[in-house]
């Protein structure tokens, strides 16, 4: 997880950079106890044998709980187990750590700011200009350099899944053995960056039928990108788009 | 058509490894590979060429060779390890969903385009089902050039796409 960039900007004036601190020092925390790679963190151990259920931390326990509940809403759509068997739960992890972060700003009286890790973005209130938040969609083609769509959003969760990126690791737990569909980019806007994240790793895993499950979901708008660089989206996606 | 991906997967893996010898260095593909060979062709599973430096045991015939566009040496004096003009194709890379082929097109000795031969894609549900989705528009994306606070996209950069760029201007660097 610390081997992708966040950002953290607040606009509120009393802002100290202890402020900001706080939240990096929040990130290293998680990713030192869920850390799928870290064969002393407490899912390293979980998956090694080395930890047994008794002595999961509470924290582990809740990410477990919303990982299960996650799975249920999303008919099985939604697995942290991966192909061999092992718990990973960076899908559910990171867009929770996010929301957790904002919520450390909240609770410290910060009301204009956003947390963006590795791609997945809380927003709040209003950015430096008084206006809600611009948030560009990466291009699955360019990556490194274009965007395709301009969002504005206050006190809103984005997150986007792809295939395009290495690591995300995610299969369709019905059709195992074959490859995702052509959607190869899908970004959910949500009430939060918890539900949107794990809305968009379930979604994308649905292939096609991805965009209609959130079309179906009261709260959510979503942005899908096939391989030919076509984008389907659900009927209030445009409200977020910057002039439109 | 199973035929051909099966193929193709024998030879990415082949290529893979290949290449895993030649850069000596720990690349993507590595594992996907693995995965997606050991459902086909079950020997493949030695081909982990982490430890072991066994002969590739995968099924194939005769390896095909690494599409090289062998560049005519240039004429003009080149300075060393400085790109050669002209168009590459770089190696075919499975991404865990799919595989990645890139080309380079080197103008002036730089740069100048980087091109998707190939995307993940399961070729076989390409068809939008329009009729489910009623109350769902559609556009093709248009590149934005407006500035903006923050982007969104998948975590990281595909490791796979770096490879392959990476095998395409191995070929047009001088040496």
């Amino acid at each position: 997880m610390m081997d992708m960039t966040i950002t953290v900007e607040i606009v509120d004036s009393q802002v100290q950079s202890r402020d900001l601190e706080k939240v990096f020092a929040y990130f290293q925390t998680v990713d030192e106890r869920f850390s799928f790679y870290k064969k002393t963190s407490e899912v390293g151990r979980l998956n090694s044998g080395e930890l047994k259920p008794e002595n999961y931390s509470a924290e582990l326990k809740k990410i477990l709980a919303l990982a299960e509940q996650t799975k249920k809403e999303t008919n099985g759509y939604f697995n942290i187990v991966n192909r061999e068997g092992k718990v990973d739960p960076s899908g559910i992890v990171k867009g929770w750590a996010i929301y957790e972060a904002a919520k450390i700003l909240w609770a410290a009286g910060f009301k204009n700011f956003f947390i963006d890790a590795g791609g997945d973005i809380q927003t709040s209130g209003k950015n430096a200009s008084g206006e809600d938040w611009t948030v560009g969609i990466r291009s699955p083609f360019k990556p490194e350099k274009e965007i395709v769509k301009v969002l504005t959003l206050d006190n809103k969760g984005v997150a986007t899944s792809g295939t395009y990126a290495r690591g995300q690791h995610v299969y369709n737990p019905y059709k195992k053995n074959e490859a995702l569909s052509d959607i190869i980019s899908l970004t959910v806007i949500g009430p939060n960056v918890y539900e949107a994240d794990r809305i968009a790793t379930a979604a994308l895993v649905m292939g096609n039928e991805g965009i209609s499950f959130i079309e179906n979901l009261k709260g959510f708008e979503g942005y899908a990108i096939d391989a030919k660089g076509i984008a389907t989206m659900t009927s209030n996606f445009k409200q977020y788009v910057k002039n439109n | 058509m199973k035929k051909y991906i099966l193929s193709a997967l024998v030879i990415v893996a082949f290529l893979s490894y290949a290449g895993y010898l030649k850069t000596s260095e720990k690349t993507v593909v590595e594992s996907p590979v693995v995965e997606v060979v050991v459902q086909k062709v079950p020997v493949a599973t030695t081909t982990k060429p982490v430890t072991k430096p066994v002969t590739p045991v995968v099924v194939v015939p005769k390896p095909a060779p690494v599409p090289t566009p062998t560049p005519t040496p240039p004429p003009v004096v080149v300075l060393k390890g400085q790109y050669i003009d002209g168009t590459y194709v770089g190696s075919r890379v499975y991404n865990y969903h799919g595989y990645i082929q890139v080309q380079a097109v080197i103008a002036g000795g730089k740069i100048t385009d980087v091109q998707f031969l190939e995307y993940p894609n399961s070729g076989d549900s390409r068809s939008i089902n329009r009729r489910a989705m009623p109350k769902l528009t559609q556009e093709a994306i248009v590149a934005q050039s407006a500035k903006v606070d923050t982007i969104s996209g998948a975590t990281d950069t595909s490791g796979a796409f770096k490879t392959s760029l990476k095998s395409a201007l191995s070929q047009a660097v001088n040496v």
